[in-house]
């Protein structure tokens, strides 16, 4: 997978480089559930979110993370996203 | 029909649903030679009695609660042995010992049979009268059964959702931070102005499991412009279309979802 480098031409010098990138989010997967029964509550309808975030540090070696949210912290999560969304069109 | 007496072993009434953790073949069955065709369930300590039913013994411990000051007591103890860290508990021990004027031995019964009562009444989701007061037997006492009924009645929706926030699931999602920078230059690049958003999530595992580590981790990541934030459409468009099974919740956040997310793309 190639790293999503950012090319800028320097005006002065006319070189080609990359600032480097700290912890970048290289995948994000996510999948929607729903608990029909555990063993505190034998019918249950609990929708939640899981999701695996995919890190790669600056070496270059990704690593794992997992885990869930319920259907009002996703849509907080997903708020914020869209936030950030707007602020970085507009920067 | 099982005649052997194993000690570590209680008999469960016929119909009531199996407790997975507790089946296991009997050890000491006498006539090995016949099928089991009661289901038996182990007695462990902790917090497996949450599906098993109650034995003749919990209802006989029950009764120390007749002891109780007030009907508040009563309400007060059915709270505190909900939880799963009531069975353990030393010091609520002590206040049941003391409030009720029982011995340890008498308040550990209780608070194991208040605990699986609770529980048996949360694994159900019994949110009627006739259904919890089903759970006593006949000869049981008239005004405590009713009491306790009331109780389990008004707190069995509370339960229910504190079980389910507590059972088991990957690490939870606590907090997210964020916060927009513009890179204007580097070592490499001496003019630029790249946007980037650095995103920090607090994640929680299981304190059970972390023992002495904290069990709060946070994961710090970088986005930039050219990695937009995640696609998250596909995830709302599809918690929209389990209409029936989402909560409402859910549902009623969706309409504006979707209005945003319009925008976004």
């Amino acid at each position: 997978m190639n790293k999503p480098w950012i090319r800028q031409r320097s005006e002065i010098t006319g070189q080609t480089a990359a600032p480097k990138l700290e912890r970048e989010l290289v995948d994000f997967q996510w999948k929607l559930g729903m608990a029909v029964s555990s063993d505190s509550c034998r019918s249950l309808k609990y929708p939640y979110v899981s999701v695996l975030l995919k890190v790669a540090d600056p070496s270059g070696q990704v690593k794992n993370k997992s885990f869930e949210m319920t259907i009002p912290q996703f849509q907080n999560f997903y708020r914020q996203f869209k936030e950030i969304a707007a602020v970085i069109e507009t920067v | 029909m099982v005649t052997a007496y194993c000690p570590l072993l209680t008999l469960q009434q016929p119909g009531q649903p199996p407790s997975p953790k507790g089946l296991q073949p009997p050890a000491c069955s006498a006539a090995a030679s016949e099928p089991c065709d009661e289901l038996l369930s182990v007695s462990l300590s902790g917090d497996s009695g949450k599906m098993a039913a109650l034995t003749a013994e919990d209802f006989a411990a029950l009764q120390s609660l007749l002891k109780a000051s007030s009907k508040d007591v009563v309400r007060q103890l059915c709270q505190e042995s909900f939880s799963s860290s009531a069975v353990d508990s030393k010091k609520l021990l002590d206040i049941t010992c003391s409030s009720l004027s029982v011995t340890q031995e008498e308040a550990e019964q209780l608070l194991r049979a208040l605990h699986r009562l609770t529980r048996l009444a949360v694994f159900r989701d019994l949110s009627s009268a006739e259904a919890i007061l089903a759970l006593f037997p006949e000869n049981f006492h008239q005004n405590l059964k009713n009491l306790l009924t009331k109780i389990i009645l008004e707190h069995v929706s509370t339960w229910r959702t504190e079980a389910q926030a507590n059972q088991i699931s990957l690490p939870r999602l606590v907090d997210l931070d964020w916060r927009v920078d513009i890179k204007t230059s580097s070592d490499s690049i001496s003019r630029m102005a790249v946007p980037t958003c650095l995103l920090q999530m607090k994640i929680r595992e299981d304190p059970s499991l972390c023992g002495d580590k904290p069990s709060v981790s946070a994961v710090t990541v970088e986005l930039t412009l050219r990695q937009k934030p995640p696609r998250l459409e596909g995830v709302t468009s599809t918690v929209a279309c389990e209409g029936d099974s989402a909560s409402a919740a859910a549902l009623s956040g969706q309409r504006e979802i979707r209005a945003q997310l319009a925008e976004l793309i």
